[in-house]
């Protein structure tokens, strides 16, 4: 009786903590997506960015993990900066082709460049969280972590988005050109969003690999993006509690669906197959999402 | 070695060339991007091994079967997830978002269906090759040159000839004067869908032959289809092929001094460098 409720906490703790990681990205996205209307297909590829970032630094360097988490996530800022700037004159839809590419792209960096990635064979062995002197090797202590990284994440964005600078974000969704005529400088609101955007999925990428202690190219696919997308739109566009929620059933139901033993080729696929369908029946019966208002 | 890696690339080519047709095509006539596109040319590929190797059909009309059946799968999915849509408003990312997920949805289906293994329909025939000058060419390669250059030159006719593709073309043009002069609209989206999948169809049928399937196969195709529409200037259908074809040449070069993992980096280099010079060349407003 004691194993089995033993296993349910533990479960319990790996949900929150993979809810936590994947809200903490698809916050993120929403407020570059969401209130500034900039269109990414390539959110998976900046928490590959901040996961790889963070993995390389631990590894080779050592850094202590404040630093290291600050140097991943703005590398991971930076590459949004790269991938937003030249692009900044796009519609929407074209957007969304650009920074597939985009992720396209980073993929292939990843599995490409053996001599940094290592490859398809992926980094092994990212040794765990310690702050001061305490390792967060527990899966109490890692949710805990976890949960506190998500606090600061929504504390950010709910704040900055009530900030005159969120306004002129949600202007410039609703009409650049207007917002460009009063004055504002639409590109740079644009790349700092972006920049805002991507650090955070730069901190999700770091929580990822420390908790995985191994992470690989394939962890990082365009389905990833998709996946992150999907959160957004599925808990609704431009709210801060709706990616949150989004991302808690997302995550939810696969890993429900292992926990009740479905083997996990099934369960990968169905997965897919669910999470696709909520989407599109959201795009079709419920644009603005679960818990939009429009 | 230059002329093997030209014909390499002419033969590759020909592929992205029937790829990108349905994908520009759509754009041209419909205002969206079919991210779905890809899985077209996978299902193509998948049903010409379940026609050919699962049930015997012979090669050329298992081929020909697995085009129509990718046809009537995406005009199923047009129906279902694209058409109520049509007439809305900005629906150009909403749109584009539907229809990975359609592509989402498409790949667990294939995977729990053929499973994720690596199939092949290779294994099946004698490899038969020619040695002309020093080139050497399989005669699977020249089964897809053929083909695909007979579906051109019935493509061109199509377009410039008869009513139905004078019809696409002055929808692609604009939408509402074909409207308003009596062109049915949503028979000419029904077109759009229906020939761009069956091309995609008939390049993953031919692809078949020469490399292993497997559910992922779809980005590469719609990166693919992606760059050349880019190349020629999106909803513009020869400028498409002609991208197809050079982004063919140009990758086939390129492995020739860089390793071919990179290919798709290199691809989108390309166009990267294109969109730079001169953005979204062949954009109407």
């Amino acid at each position: 009786m004691a194993v089995g409720v033993n296993k349910v906490i533990n479960f319990a703790l790996h949900v929150i903590i993979v809810m936590g990681i994947y809200a903490i990205l698809s916050v993120s996205l929403n407020f570059m997506f969401g209130y500034a209307g900039i269109i990414s297909i390539c959110h998976g590829a900046f928490f590959g960015i901040g996961a790889y970032a963070g993995a390389l630094i631990s590894l080779k360097l050592g850094l202590p993990f404040a630093l290291e988490i600050l140097v991943a996530s703005t590398i991971s800022g930076f590459a949004g900066l790269i991938i937003t700037a030249p692009t900044l004159r796009l519609e929407e839809d074209y957007m969304s082709l650009a920074t597939y590419a985009f992720g396209v792209i980073i993929f292939t960096v990843m599995s490409n460049w053996h001599s940094l990635t290592r490859g398809p064979l992926g980094l092994p062995g990212i040794p765990p969280i310690q702050i001061f002197s305490f390792q967060f090797v527990s899966l109490w202590a890692y949710a805990g972590l976890v949960v506190v990284f998500l606090g600061i994440t929504v504390v950010c964005m709910a704040s900055w988005v009530r900030s005159p600078f969120g306004k002129v974000l949600m202007a410039i969704r609703e009409d650049h050109v207007a917002v460009s005529a009063i004055g504002k400088n639409v590109a740079m609101f644009k790349i700092i969003a972006t920049f805002i955007s991507a650090f955070f999925a730069g901190i999700a990428g770091v929580l990822l690999a420390h908790y995985l202690t191994f992470i690989d190219p394939t962890s990082f696919l365009i389905n990833e993006s998709f996946l992150v997308l999907g959160m957004v739109i599925f808990g609704g566009i431009g709210t801060i509690t709706g990616p949150i929620a989004g991302a808690a059933i997302l995550v939810f139901i696969p890993e429900a669906l292992r926990f009740v033993g479905l083997p996990s080729f099934y369960a990968a696929h169905l997965r897919q197959i669910i999470f696709s369908l909520l989407i599109i029946v959201v795009l079709l019966k419920r644009k603005q999402g679960l818990l939009g208002k429009r | 070695m230059f002329l093997q890696l030209l014909i390499n690339g002419l033969i590759s080519g020909s592929i992205y060339a029937l790829t990108a047709f349905g994908f520009t095509i759509v754009f041209g006539t419909m205002r969206f991007f079919n991210l779905a596109h890809g899985s077209a040319y996978m299902i193509g590929a998948y049903m010409t091994y379940f026609f050919f190797v699962k049930l015997g059909v012979n090669l050329p009309v298992a081929m020909a079967l697995a085009s129509l059946s990718t046809m009537a799968v995406m005009l199923v999915f047009d129906q279902m997830f694209f058409k109520p849509f049509r007439g809305d408003e900005n629906h150009g990312w909403v749109l584009a978002i539907c229809s990975f997920a359609v592509a989402f949805l498409v790949e667990p289906v294939i995977s729990l269906i053929f499973g994720t293994d690596i199939l092949s329909i290779r294994q099946a025939q004698v490899p038969v090759s020619y040695h002309i000058g020093g080139i050497i060419i399989t005669r699977n390669q020249i089964i897809i040159l053929s083909v695909s250059i007979v579906i051109m030159i019935l493509l061109a006719f199509f377009f410039r000839k008869t009513s139905f593709g004078k019809a696409m073309r002055a929808t692609a043009d604009d939408s509402e004067i074909a409207d308003a002069i009596g062109i049915n609209v949503e028979l000419v989206f029904l077109l759009s869908i229906g020939l761009g999948s069956l091309l995609a169809g008939t390049a993953g049928a031919l692809i078949s032959l020469e490399i292993d399937l497997d559910p992922t196969m779809s980005h590469s195709a719609l990166l693919k289809a992606i760059v050349a529409s880019i190349l020629g200037g999106i909803g513009n259908i020869p400028g498409a092929m002609l991208g197809g074809f050079f982004l063919g040449i140009a990758e086939n070069l390129g492995i020739w001094k860089i390793d071919s993992a990179w290919k798709d980096g290199i691809s989108l280099a390309i166009m990267m460098i294109f969109v730079l010079l001169k953005p979204w060349i062949g954009r109407r407003s």
